[in-house]
């Protein structure tokens, strides 16, 4: 073979279309450096293979299905922390709104000073006068993956961590207990934190 | 980390291998799921390459095309079922009554489309657009679009419409041997020397052109590509470099 021969075969190379075995290597990222760019040389020049590459991806497309991993718990309950706080977010807006502008009212025993339930019933939260002028703020929720849920409550000096815990079949809970001597004078000035 | 999604393909040669064996070995519920599987790509196929045709006629004639592959497959032979689904769907679909009027027009714009697209290609140096290819065909865009997914869809070359292999097509193929002869004579010359003919030859670049590329100058560009040159020739004839 002669380099004319040679300089021929080279330059008529890029013309012909390639072939269905190179197309699906080429899908696959199955060809070395040179065979892609010798691909590439032909597929810049071709409407037609390049339909075919197109109608080859679709078609392995249509054939894959999306497998869902299994979910590491750890993962998992991150993400049931986020949707806790975003619950919690909703029901602090409904304790410092009514508390904002007025006083706590009731002043009886065991008097319920206020009560929230979310839309969906997910979380349900509730204070209570007791008895010796002390404050007690109830949460609990049917939600059993909340369980351990560590919630960081703060109500002007007092603070403390609580953790939701199992209360039978039916839910999750916890309560924090604020001695009067404690008990904010901005009952407004409430944070809690999901942790 | 957030658990992430993984694609699969639930069609695979290895895959297809085991249950045509198992079909084989007369376990039949192989082949219920060798037809679930591949019924995924018959609608694929049909919605792409036959979406103006009467649906029901031509899924019942791929399922038919479907069945005529299974039957024909021979592994010792053939390795790639898939290949071999498609090629027998896309054939019985194009023997049914519902695609027969058109055959022959579809045959025709599939030579007109594969012609007009070897004029453009040496004409313009770059990939035409739908309507260049239009133009030179003489066909609506419509109709170009219908002849590419039928080229698409078929193996090359496709069958004449009397069921013959065309003898005289408007266009080559690259022959595979001829191919891999070039891309390993390619690989054995240097790195420079490998894309410097690749960027003259295949990519129609200038010598100068490749000196800016290579940061060489244009004669050096030149008496490297005819050393390359002659290495392939030595390589590609057997007479090593």
């Amino acid at each position: 073979m002669g380099s004319q021969d040679i300089e021929q075969l080279l330059e008529s190379a890029k013309y012909k279309h390639l072939s269905d075995a190179t197309l699906v290597s080429y899908r696959d990222s199955d060809l070395d450096e040179i065979a892609v760019a010798l691909a590439d040389a032909h597929l810049r020049l071709c409407l037609v293979c390049d339909r075919r590459l197109t109608f080859l991806r679709e078609e392995e497309t249509a054939l894959t299905i999306t497998e869902q991993p299994e979910i590491n718990p750890r993962d998992y309950f991150h993400t049931e922390i986020q949707r806790l706080a975003f619950y919690f977010n909703d029901l602090l807006t409904a304790w410092i709104v009514p508390f904002s502008k007025t006083a706590m009212r009731g002043a009886g025993d065991g008097d319920e000073v206020w009560r929230y339930e979310s839309e969906d019933g997910l979380l349900r939260g509730w204070a209570i006068l007791e008895s010796d002028a002390s404050l007690t703020v109830h949460f609990s929720s049917p939600e059993l993956v909340w369980e351990g849920a560590r919630i960081r409550f703060r109500l002007g000096p007092f603070s403390k961590e609580v953790t939701l815990q199992r209360e039978g079949e039916s839910g999750v809970a916890a309560k924090i207990k604020i001695p009067r001597r404690e008990r904010a004078k901005k009952m407004a000035d409430i944070s809690i934190e999901v942790v | 980390m957030a658990a992430e999604s993984q694609q699969k393909s639930i069609c695979t040669v290895e895959a297809d291998l085991e249950l045509l064996s198992r079909y084989q070995n007369g376990d039949h519920q192989a082949l219920e799921a060798l037809f679930e599987v591949h019924l995924r790509l018959i609608k694929f196929w049909v919605r792409k390459v036959w979406h103006w045709a009467d649906r029901e006629e031509v899924m019942q004639e791929a399922k038919i095309g479907l069945s005529n592959a299974v039957m024909e497959f021979n592994a010792s032979k053939d390795s790639d079922f898939h290949a071999q689904a498609r090629r027998c769907v896309m054939r019985a679909v194009f023997e049914s009554r519902a695609v027969m009027p058109v055959k022959r027009t579809l045959y025709n714009h599939y030579r007109q489309v594969m012609k007009a697209q070897d004029i453009l290609m040496r004409k313009l140096g770059r990939r035409p657009t739908l309507e260049e290819l239009s133009n030179e065909a003489g066909l609506s865009v419509t109709q170009v679009e219908n002849a590419l997914n039928v080229i698409a869809a078929f193996p090359l070359p496709l069958e004449a419409a009397d069921g013959k292999l065309a003898i005289e097509e408007p266009f080559q193929i690259e022959d595979p041997y001829e191919s891999q002869l070039v891309k390993d004579a390619l690989k054995q010359l240097s790195r420079d020397e490998a894309k410097i003919i690749i960027l003259y030859y295949y990519y129609g670049k200038t010598d100068r052109e490749i000196g800016e590329d290579l940061g060489k100058s244009e004669d050096a560009v030149k008496m490297a590509r005819t050393r390359a040159l002659a290495k392939l020739r030595d390589i590609i004839s057997g007479e090593g470099v």
